[in-house]
């Protein structure tokens, strides 16, 4: 599954991008495509949270959302932390 | 001619256009009309509460143990002694420190003025290169240690993240565009003033650098930015310090903290005038005059009306319309003057 991940805002306003193919299992690869598919509440009094622009592509198609710092998925915040780490 | 008390039925929105537009009766109503909502709907839940007292502002700190959750584990609350863990104890004193100086300067009672308890979120995620409000308190994280450390530690980012908080409860500027770049400068505004006070130093000794403290030397720049020459705090620094490069995207929510660059100059060049502790008034007043949708006409406009007002009570500088004129004329917002 391919990742492109955008992070921008937050306090440093530096944005950040994320990009790369990473093997899952079935399994994981379902989850991580629900995770990005459910409608999220929001927090309109969210200051300087980072912004989240999330897409997952493999061969049954393109999934996108954006998700700020109250509903980004734990799973993705995870996923990402991992790529972060270099663990992906 | 619109008086006051037509403007009372008047919707907020068309109020907003009408006070966009100058008039000043309208502006007033619509601050008003903003306050008796505001002050409606605390009535009403004052009543559903049974007149809830107002609050001593105390502080609480919770360890996030590098989760991604807030309030974990309360590790430190108002009046006890310090813990071992320094980011704790940072966060304790910094945001006491800003609670002391809106109650010394200002009278107010903790950041909404009816003594909100202040919430703070330490070592919140792993490698957590952010601080944020959310509404209700603070999360601070330790920074990847490559380009950024502990986001607690540093009286300016906790000042900044507090004055997001008192700007929500005072003026509640939404957070795109003008209004979201407002909102931002208003909390590096505070920031840089109560990070002056805090280190004892006078405008000409501040660097007038925001977040210098929490990037490493490995980082390509000496802070996060600069109110004294935006665009140039690091390399990634896209501030500009003028209208002439107003930036039109949609990033970072139409570039809140992008265009904050621009009064943040202004702000820079208006303390070389009349001193920072008249443009604290100055902008504290301004701040709470200005409503939801306010642009940076708006707030030009409202800092010289308050500074009007400031100066006929003998509270600030005389020529501080004439130094608020020229620095917002330097960045390419000329007020007019009546
Ligand atoms: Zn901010």
């Amino acid at each position: 599954m391919k990742y492109d991940i955008n992070i921008e805002g937050g306090f440093t306003a530096i944005p950040k991008r994320f990009e790369g193919e990473v093997k899952l299992g079935k399994d994981e690869e379902k989850e991580m495509r629900e995770a990005v598919s459910v409608t999220q509440q929001d927090n309109s009094q969210l200051r300087d949270g980072f912004t989240y622009t999330v897409k997952f592509t493999d061969e049954d198609g393109i999934y996108e959302s954006q998700f700020n710092e109250s509903n980004l998925p734990k799973k993705i915040r995870h996923f990402i932390t991992d790529i972060q780490k270099g663990n992906n | 001619m619109c008086t006051k008390a037509h403007c009372y039925i008047i919707p907020p929105y068309l109020l907003e256009k009408l006070a966009k537009h100058g008039n000043r009766s309208c502006k007033r109503a619509l601050n008003d009309t903003g306050r008796i909502a505001e002050r409606r709907r605390s009535s009403l839940n004052n009543l559903l509460l049974r007149n809830q007292a107002e609050g001593s502002g105390e502080r609480f700190v919770y360890d996030s143990q590098n989760q991604f959750e807030q309030r974990m584990k309360l590790v430190r609350q108002e009046g006890q002694d310090p813990v071992e863990d320094e980011s704790v104890n940072n966060a304790y004193d910094t945001s006491g420190f800003v609670r002391k100086y809106f109650q010394e300067t200002f009278g107010l009672n903790s950041i909404d003025g009816n003594g909100l308890d202040i919430i703070s979120n330490v070592h919140y995620g792993e490698a957590y290169n952010n601080a944020y409000w959310d509404g209700d308190e603070m999360t601070y994280g330790d920074g990847d240690g490559k380009e950024f450390t502990d986001f607690a530690s540093a009286i300016d980012v906790v000042a900044h993240e507090l004055v997001h908080g008192v700007t929500q409860f005072f003026a509640n500027l939404e957070y795109q565009s003008q209004p979201g770049a407002l909102n931002e400068h208003f909390s590096d505004v505070f920031g840089t003033i109560i990070k002056q006070k805090y280190l004892e130093q006078d405008i000409a000794d501040a660097d007038w650098l925001i977040g210098d403290s929490v990037v490493t030397e490995e980082f390509p720049g000496v802070a996060i930015r600069s109110m004294k020459a935006p665009g140039t705090a690091n390399d990634f620094d896209t501030q500009p310090d003028h209208m002439d490069n107003y930036y039109n995207g949609m990033g970072d929510n139409q570039g809140v903290h992008i265009n904050s660059g621009i009064p943040n100059k202004a702000f820079y060049l208006c303390c070389l005038e009349i001193g920072i502790d008249d443009c604290a008034l100055i902008w504290f007043e301004t701040l709470k005059a200005l409503w939801r949708t306010s642009d940076f006409n708006d707030m030009v406009e409202t800092l010289v009306s308050t500074a009007q007002q400031l100066i006929s009570e003998d509270k600030v500088a005389q020529n501080a319309v004439e130094a608020i004129s020229m620095s917002f004329s330097q960045v390419g917002l000329t007020p007019i003057v009546v």
